[in-house]
């Protein structure tokens, strides 16, 4: 049997971030479901107060709490989750955020500004470098999910859409560099509301409604990560798919 | 100095003291505008506003750093002051980091190309948008991105991360201002900057490998090419273009 025959065999490794966001739950239960081993990365306890009366993952290892924006913290995360997992396939990389609330550009102030810009593309940024280190210099699956925001635009949430839209282009240039290494970086755009909750305020970015009724939901979102992070999407980077249920259909 | 299209309008360009800066503000100011050339030194700011009033032009160098919201402020404040209103905010001030690769870059190289386009826009557009609301439907915020912030970049990612936030804000502002007539559009732009010439100089296949990739064949200069881009986006027949990236490039980037 070739290595790569034998690696497609074994049970898939795989870290999720935001675990206890309105992702996370489904995330997990659809990657655990189709036979993954899911160690958790969270910046809160698991299961977090957060998300109070929400739904438990039921395919949960190993657990570790780390702050996203401490870069060594992360780095030291993802080691433990891959010595814990005995090594890492796929990383998905999906934080909880807190529903930004809108505010104009002109009216933020520079503490405002700063939360809502730097600190989700640093956090991005020490998970991406988590993920690589922990591969090991071998192939892997990297999925970032993000709100369709950062493609949109947001009036009222621009900040917010600078950083949305600079981690999907981070994520074009980190499958750019890691390709090599057969390393795949792809992102899953998501309906606003999927992503935050439902107390995001955001205005309509189509005349039209969802070409599909229904599936813009967590469980439908998750289904396409896991077929990202599995091994038959290793053709597939640099891509951003668009799992809003055919709201923004812009190329 | 012959053209009109701008006359009586006044623009802020920030980094205007060479390269891509200094196109836009020479073309600006060809098409009939005041403009304050702001720039981190007036050492490089200073030749570029004499050699525009030289022409026949009108313009004052003020040295600026957009990483201090202070000192935007200043610029902007120094500019109504001088000529009475400002219609035209362009912000290309940019310094960046030596090449990188996601998996080593820290904060040492994050913090420049973060707080030169993106802090640096949000103060510009923080600053100027009082009084872009003034002008009775001819404010214009422009930024200058990259084509990298649209596909990524194997060489600079966080360049292309920020140059990617610039087009998400202008978005973002176009919705935000458009009720106030101001619009906010990006230029993205593959010129002789000082920063693309010293490549040139470090690896002189570089500048042939550019050009093939564009359907024109050669790399823009940034009077020529870019600058009427900027003058048109700040006219008014451009009143009704908003939100969008105008990618410059000569037709490298088709991926729309």
């Amino acid at each position: 049997m070739s290595d790569e025959a034998a690696r497609e065999q074994r049970r898939r490794r795989v870290v999720v971030t935001g675990a206890s966001g309105p992702l996370g739950p489904a995330l997990v239960n659809v990657l655990a479901a189709g036979g993954a081993d899911v160690g958790i990365l969270d910046d809160a306890p698991f299961p977090s107060a957060r998300r109070p009366g929400g739904p438990a993952p039921v395919g949960v290892g190993p657990v570790v709490v780390a702050d996203l924006g401490d870069r060594e913290g992360v780095r030291r995360a993802f080691a433990e989750l891959a010595g814990a997992l005995g090594g890492l396939d796929a990383y998905v990389h999906a934080p909880a955020v807190e529903p930004p609330p809108a505010a104009g550009l002109a009216g933020m102030d520079d503490s405002d500004f700063a939360r809502a810009w730097e600190a989700p593309v640093l956090a991005t940024l020490w998970c991406l470098q988590g993920a690589f280190a922990a591969f090991g210099g071998g192939p892997g699956s990297v999925v970032v999910v993000l709100p369709t925001l950062g493609m949109s635009g947001a009036p009222g949430l621009a900040a917010t859409s600078a950083a949305t839209e600079a981690q999907r282009v981070l994520a074009k240039s980190a499958a750019r560099q890691w390709g090599g290494s057969g390393i795949t970086v792809n992102c899953v755009a998501v309906e606003p509301r999927t992503f935050f909750g439902p107390g995001v305020a955001v205005a309509p970015v189509s005349l039209a409604p969802p070409a599909l009724e229904g599936c813009a939901d967590a469980a439908s979102v998750a289904e396409v990560v896991a077929m990202l992070a599995g091994a038959g999407a290793r053709a597939l980077t640099g891509a951003t798919l668009c799992a809003d249920g055919g709201v923004w259909m812009a190329p | 100095m012959s053209g009109s299209v701008l006359a009586g309008r006044t623009a802020v360009v920030t980094g205007a003291g060479q390269g891509v800066g200094e196109g836009i503000a020479r073309a600006l100011a060809a098409a009939g505008a005041n403009v304050v050339v702001a720039a981190r030194r007036s050492a490089t700011g200073g030749p570029v506003a004499d050699a525009i009033v030289a022409d026949g032009g009108s313009a004052v160098c003020i040295e600026t750093d957009v990483t201090d919201a202070a000192s935007v402020d200043a610029t902007v404040a120094e500019a109504v002051r001088l000529f009475g209103s400002l219609e035209i905010m362009v912000h290309n001030a940019f310094r960046g980091a030596p090449r990188h690769r996601v998996e080593d870059a820290g904060e040492k190289a994050w913090l420049p190309n973060s707080r030169t386009a993106v802090w640096g826009s949000f103060y510009c557009a923080r600053a100027a948008f009082p009084h872009l609301r003034e002008t009775g439907r001819r404010g214009r915020l422009v930024l200058v991105s990259s084509p990298a912030g649209v596909e990524g970049s194997a060489s600079l990612p966080l360049y292309a991360a920020v140059k990617a936030a610039q087009r998400a804000l202008a978005k973002s502002l176009a919705g935000e201002w458009g009720p106030d007539g101001i619009t906010v559009n990006c230029v993205a732009p593959v010129a002789e900057s000082p920063a693309l010439v010293g490549a040139f100089e470090r690896d002189p296949a570089l500048r042939d490998a550019i050009a093939a990739r564009t359907a024109l064949g050669r790399v823009g200069d940034p009077t020529r090419d870019i600058g009427p881009v900027a003058v048109w986006l700040a006219s008014d027949g451009a009143s009704y273009v908003t939100g969008q990236t105008v990618v410059c490039d000569g037709g490298g980037f088709l991926g729309l």
